[in-house]
């Protein structure tokens, strides 16, 4: 049984279509980035998994259940919105010491210390929360997540509005958790960086529609044509050889970085032929290495494909 | 219901209300002015003015209810306004003790954190929509009455001492308060309560909805002037049946109430 498992999910907000039959499945263990602009509907799919939001047709299952039907099944899930939640009024050790009540862990105080010292904030846990900055209240989002020590977790945009070192930080947490603790995690995010490196299955929303899903080394392998980036055993050689190059049917596009050239070759044309005819025409190779493409040209691709499709 | 999880609930409501300065400010001011000011004004201006000064209530007795009035007439000059305000017609005005803490406490828990954003997280957790209300509803019930009783402690102590001059006996409390201060005053504070969940999903601040809630303390002015004015005299069997009548209207507006407060219509109003 997969841990979330959506299947054809709509919902209409006054008569705009916001979600379009929306079908994925998250399995045990794994690091689902749940990619998509702003208004592509994102949170909204997340706040209809969690059971705060009825959709207009379909389902959307975690644990083979509606959160909105079961409420101790709530308790096998951590969360964490794009707004922390935590009480300002109160210190870090009472924030976390009323969830870990209000979830029923078994030994409370000593899991509230564990937790501070997960958010390294164990010197600061009597310090009222108002004076904390946005990353450490991030951090203490996140151990306020997890304190009952959920099987999956849902988190929306965990590293927005962060500094660098803290995006770190919690980044960290985040494959910690899925690596040690073997938590499944779902994650709405638009930062690309982050989910290339934490994720291991993204979806691409677009306007309330999957346009993409599938594990990041397959989306990388499957889309759009392969690159290759040369480096010449001789610079000087470099303009014959884009020369050259741009007139082989094989290739769709060259461009210069330096003393590298990048050639985009057409979809299914392998690279040996243009490494002879270089060879060939007296241009010696130094290196010739496969150019992957990346989460965000895969992104930027599958979101303009969308858009000239609409 | 899970006690547990009431209890949490309950527990940081009133963490936070504690740091919350318009409560405790709240709580300060209605003591001094209902528990401590209110006593020693009565029981001291007639000893500062004598005999002569002592307010002519010669056009208000005819006014009051004859139960008070029979009370009344036996005693020295002196005594007639301590025993009249202090001890029958202050009575009713005491309640607004426990319908504001109630109201202060209620904004807070149910608007407050709908203000902070605070509430959206606590939906996630596996209480059900009724432990979420119920462990709100008595994390403003329970120090409103309590605060209620302990000011009528205080205003018990300050009445008798201060008022020990002139009356020369402990003659406090009178009969009608003990079903004001035990029955009446936990009825009022869980309408203040309920009140405020119903506008709680009108208002988006903890403000508004304390301002809305106050409204209520027309309950109270009217009680007070119905007895001024001989229309109500608020005995003891009288207060028993205006409190079970509050409490049958608490009773309906808490299951308004508890419908307003599920996740599906809270989710809507964040």
């Amino acid at each position: 049984m997969s841990v979330i498992e959506v299947r054809d999910l709509n919902r209409t907000f006054d008569g705009k279509k916001v979600l379009r039959g929306l079908n994925f499945s998250v399995e045990k263990g794994e690091v689902f980035g749940f990619l998509g602009p702003n208004g592509a509907g994102k949170t909204t799919t997340l706040r209809i998994l969690l059971g705060l939001l009825r959709a207009s047709s379909g389902e959307a299952l975690v644990f083979g259940a509606s959160l909105a039907n079961q409420d101790r099944l709530r308790r096998r899930v951590g969360v964490l919105l794009e707004n922390n939640g935590i009480y300002d009024r109160l210190s870090a050790r009472e924030n976390l010491d009323y969830y870990a009540r209000l979830y029923a862990v078994e030994e409370p105080r000593a899991q509230v210390e564990e937790m501070l010292e997960f958010a390294g904030l164990t010197e600061r846990a009597d310090d009222l929360v108002g004076t904390f900055s946005a990353g450490m209240k991030r951090k203490l989002g996140l151990a306020r997540a997890i304190i009952h020590d959920p099987e999956l977790l849902l988190l929306d945009e965990p590293t927005s509005g962060l500094d660098p070192e803290a995006q770190v930080l919690v980044r960290d947490l985040i494959l910690r958790l899925s690596g040690q603790e073997a938590m499944t995690v779902f994650m709405n995010s638009h930062h690309l960086a982050e989910v290339e490196r934490v994720c291991s299955k993204v979806a691409i929303l677009h306007h309330g529609s999957i346009q993409a899903f599938d594990t990041v080394e397959h989306l990388r392998a499957g889309s759009g044509m392969p690159r290759l980036s040369l480096s010449l055993a001789d610079p000087e050689k470099t303009a014959t050889a884009l020369d050259l190059l741009s007139q082989l049917p094989s290739v769709s596009r060259t461009e210069r970085e330096g003393n590298r050239i990048l050639v985009t070759l057409t979809r299914g044309s392998p690279a040996s032929p243009i490494l002879t005819r270089l060879i060939q025409e007296d241009i010696g190779v130094e290196e010739a290495t496969k150019v992957s493409r990346s989460l965000e040209e895969i992104y930027l691709g599958v979101v303009q494909e969308a858009e000239g499709s609409a | 219901m899970n006690a547990r999880i009431l209890r949490a609930l309950a527990e940081k409501d009133l963490r936070e209300v504690r740091k919350n300065r318009i409560a405790i400010y709240g709580a300060i001011v209605l003591t001094v002015i209902f528990s401590i000011a209110f006593p020693l004004i009565f029981t001291q201006v007639p000893l500062i003015t004598g005999t002569e000064g002592a307010p002519d209530l010669e056009e208000v007795i005819p006014l009051i209810p004859l139960e008070i009035q029979g009370v009344i007439e036996n005693l020295e000059p002196q005594q007639i306004p301590v025993v009249l305000f202090l001890g029958y017609l202050f009575a009713p005005l005491f309640l607004i003790i426990p319908l504001m803490i109630a109201s202060i406490i209620a904004a807070e828990a149910f608007v407050g954190e709908k203000e902070r954003k605070t509430l959206e997280p606590l939906l996630y957790t596996p209480a059900t929509d009724l432990e979420l209300f119920v462990g709100k509803v008595l994390a403003a019930l329970i120090p409103a009455v309590v605060f209620a009783w302990a000011n009528f402690a205080v205003y018990t102590f300050v009445v008798n001492l201060a008022g020990w001059p002139v009356m020369h006996r402990i003659w406090f409390p009178t009969a009608v308060w003990w079903p004001m201060i035990l029955w009446v005053a936990p009825a009022i504070a869980l309408m203040g309560i309920a009140v405020t969940v119903l506008i709680s999903s009108k208002v988006r601040t903890f403000m508004e909805a304390y301002q809305a809630s106050g409204a209520l303390v027309l309950i109270v002015v009217a009680l007070l002037m119905g007895q001024i004015f001989g229309l109500i005299f608020l005995s003891p069997f009288v207060s028993l049946l205006v409190g079970a009548v509050l409490f049958a209207l608490d009773a309906l507006l808490i299951k308004i109430g508890v419908g307003i407060f599920s996740r599906d219509e809270l989710m809507t109003s964040i």
